[in-house]
């Protein structure tokens, strides 16, 4: 209902100013009526007194005078018809030639010239522009009075202030009238499409759409209000996001590092120290069998150690990551299955995304990894497969597994925030790696269906115009 | 006398292997380099028997100079020196031209032997690079399934390499399967590394000379 409060209102303004302007179109026309009958009454009753007074001899006048002189006094309240201004009479003789005037009755002469005159009263514009009501009574001897008023004159300052009056309700009327098309389409309709855009909105997601372009400075600033809000927001959750994937990021080069002093290091140590052990083993007398066997326990030592070394290079960065994606996948996938007993796992790599930076590569791997890891751990999965492909400017990773699957629900789609919160931090991991790589992730998973990650990621600029390799 | 060139970036590694190289009867220190760029420059001046290359130099590692010294059809064989065992990196090595592929902790007696062998231009694969199938004889192939596994060790995916022998590609991979089995192998890697190893295939069958799949 309140939804509809504000239309509402406006449609019931509307209909009662409506309702005013047909109650005014109907009175302005009934006032029109009743004037027209006031004059006509008005007019004959003048008429026939004038044409009673010519009866009893009162006065009439001198047929010898000539016209001009011959004057009826105008009986009239009104100044303005008494001294002319508003009508007159004429008594127009046998011989049609007029034999008498009332005062300033001179430009009603064009009276003559029209047609006969009936009984009843008529309405006749006037050479000077007025509207006459004229009535006409015809006299024994045969000559006739005709008797005209101008009705403008007449009653004008009644006549005028309730013609104005209704005039202005109408004017009114229709002034409010257009002004609720006005509020309607110039807020209303407006204030709509904010509402209906900032509930399309993902806050926090999304930049804010344009929300108003308009007129109304009310709307612009509440629009501008909401849109910096929205920014604000959508920076936020950027920030929020920046500051995991920096995590992510240190954590990779923290990792690199650390293998790559490890390797640079101890590593290469231990090689050395192993060489000069087998040096000296092969410098050693044959009789020297005590010594020997220190030689071989020391070189063993030190294998353990250079062996343990290159475990932990490989897991904190591997090495073989530089050989380009597809031989960084295929290593990656020999060795989680060597990891997990009885698991097999299938890659399969477009050569053209050699192209794929390191980074992006060891992205790629680790992603594998924890996807595997998912699979095995559980899912229950014995086999693993997985496709990168090249599709234009776009690449397709999708992972399959045959394990037991679970119900994926919620982190279905793209939500993987739930999964963090939810102790699911392998997957909201990988979803933190695909970002990185400007990419989405979807994963759709059932009890007893297995598990379908989707992963689709742009080739970044120097990529994809890099030559293959 | 088979005359070595050694390039490592690491001093002592590299000292080590070299007062081993100047005492061994047989073979000859013929240069030293610290970096890719350099160990190339004395291939070119020395053009020795054999190039001890470490994968991972500054600079061009030891993949891309035997690239090099196979595209410039130079006799200089390759033996690879790493710290590491990833088959990638043995794969890689050989798909570049390299005939050998030895750790750097390795005793000196396989250390003699990769010399020796890949000097002569024999394959030679540290034993300690992990291959479950290594210490069975295994079984032999049919010629069809060498075929298959040549094809597919040169790198070409299964639908070229149905095409090529005029079957499906579920009869490649079901060779492909059997191939496994036989050799004992978990993956197509292992196969063709097995199959090497065995003397089942020769190195030179594989022709990744031809470049098909470019150096990494």
């Amino acid at each position: 209902m309140r939804k509809h409060l504000l239309l509402a209102l406006m449609i019931v303004v509307t209909l009662l100013t409506a309702a005013g302007f047909l109650f005014s179109l109907y009175a302005f026309r009934a006032q029109e009526e009743a004037m027209d009958s006031m004059m006509r009454s008005y007019v004959v009753d003048l008429a026939e007194n004038f044409a009673g007074g010519a009866a009893m001899g009162r006065g009439m006048p001198q047929r010898h005078r000539p016209m001009g002189q011959m004057r009826f006094r105008m009986l009239s309240t009104d100044a303005s018809l008494r001294n002319g201004g508003a009508g007159g009479v004429l008594l127009i003789g046998q011989d049609g030639r007029v034999a008498a005037a009332s005062p300033g009755a001179e430009k009603l002469l064009f009276l003559r010239t029209r047609a006969e005159f009936s009984d009843e009263p008529e309405k006749v514009r006037g050479d000077d522009g007025n509207d006459y009501y004229v009535a006409k009574r015809g006299l024994e001897d045969g000559s006739y009075i005709l008797a005209a008023v101008s009705r403008t004159v007449l009653i004008a300052p009644l006549a005028g202030i309730w013609r104005t009056w209704i005039l202005t309700a109408m004017a009114t009327s229709a002034a409010i009238f257009l002004g609720m098309i006005l509020l309607w389409r110039y807020l209303a309709v407006p204030l709509r499409r904010i509402a209906e855009r900032i509930r399309g909105m993902r806050w926090g997601k999304d930049h804010p759409p344009a929300l108003y372009s308009g007129p109304l400075y009310e709307l612009e600033s509440l629009s501008a209000v909401i849109g910096t809000l929205a920014e604000e927001a959508f920076a936020k959750e950027e920030l929020k996001k920046r500051y995991v994937t920096d995590l992510v990021q240190a954590e990779e080069n923290t990792r690199r590092h650390l293998a790559r002093e490890l390797h640079d290091g101890p590593l290469q140590s231990s090689v050395a120290a192993i060489k000069r052990i087998q040096l000296a083993k092969e410098a050693l007398p044959p009789q020297a069998g005590e010594l020997r066997r220190h030689l071989d326990t020391a070189e063993d030592v030190v294998q353990t150690a250079a062996r343990e070394i290159r475990d932990y290079c490989d897991e904190l960065s591997p090495s073989w990551i530089r050989l380009g994606l597809a031989s960084a996948m295929q290593e990656n996938a020999d060795r989680l299955s060597r990891a997990y007993e009885g698991l097999v796992i299938d890659v399969d790599v477009d050569e053209d995304l050699d192209v794929l930076s390191e980074e992006s590569s060891l992205a790629l791997v680790r992603i594998f990894q924890e996807a595997v890891s998912n699979s095995a751990r559980h899912g229950g999965a014995s086999s693993v497969r997985a496709a990168l492909k090249k599709e234009g400017d776009a690449v397709h990773f999708t992972i399959e597994d045959d394990g037991g699957g679970f119900d994926a629900g919620p982190a279905s789609g793209t939500d993987f925030e739930l999964l963090r919160t939810t102790g699911h931090r392998g997957l909201a991991n990988m979803n933190e790696r695909v970002r990185l790589l400007g990419g989405t992730m979807k994963l759709e998973s059932s009890p007893g269906q297995g598990c379908r990650i989707d992963i689709v990621f742009p080739l970044a600029r120097e990529e994809s115009t890099a030559a293959p390799a | 006398m088979i005359r070595i060139l050694l390039a490592d970036d690491h001093p002592l590694t590299r000292s080590g292997l070299a007062s081993w190289l100047e005492k061994e009867e047989g073979v000859e220190l013929a240069a030293l380099a610290s970096d890719g760029e350099s160990a190339w420059q004395s291939i070119l001046e020395l053009r020795p028997d054999l190039a001890l290359l470490d994968i991972e130099m500054p600079g061009a590692g030891g993949i891309d100079i035997a690239a090099r010294i196979r595209k410039n059809g130079l006799k200089t064989n390759v033996l690879m020196l790493t710290a590491y065992s990833a088959h990638q990196y043995v794969m890689a090595s050989l798909r570049a031209g390299a005939k050998g592929f030895i750790l750097k902790s390795a005793p000196l007696e396989e250390l003699r032997k990769a010399v020796f062998d890949t000097a002569r231009g024999v394959f030679y694969l540290d034993p300690s690079v992990s291959l479950t199938g290594a210490d069975e004889p295994g079984e032999e192939l049919s010629p069809r399934e060498r075929e298959v596994l040549i094809l597919a060790g040169q790198g070409l995916p299964a639908s070229e390499v149905a095409s090529l022998l005029s079957i499906t590609e579920r009869t490649v991979a079901a060779h492909l399967t059997s191939i496994y089995g036989k050799l004992g192998a978990r993956n197509k890697t292992e196969a063709i590394l097995l199959a090497l190893k065995k003397g089942i295939v020769l190195l030179d069958e594989l022709r990744f000379l031809d470049g098909e799949r470019g150096t990494p």
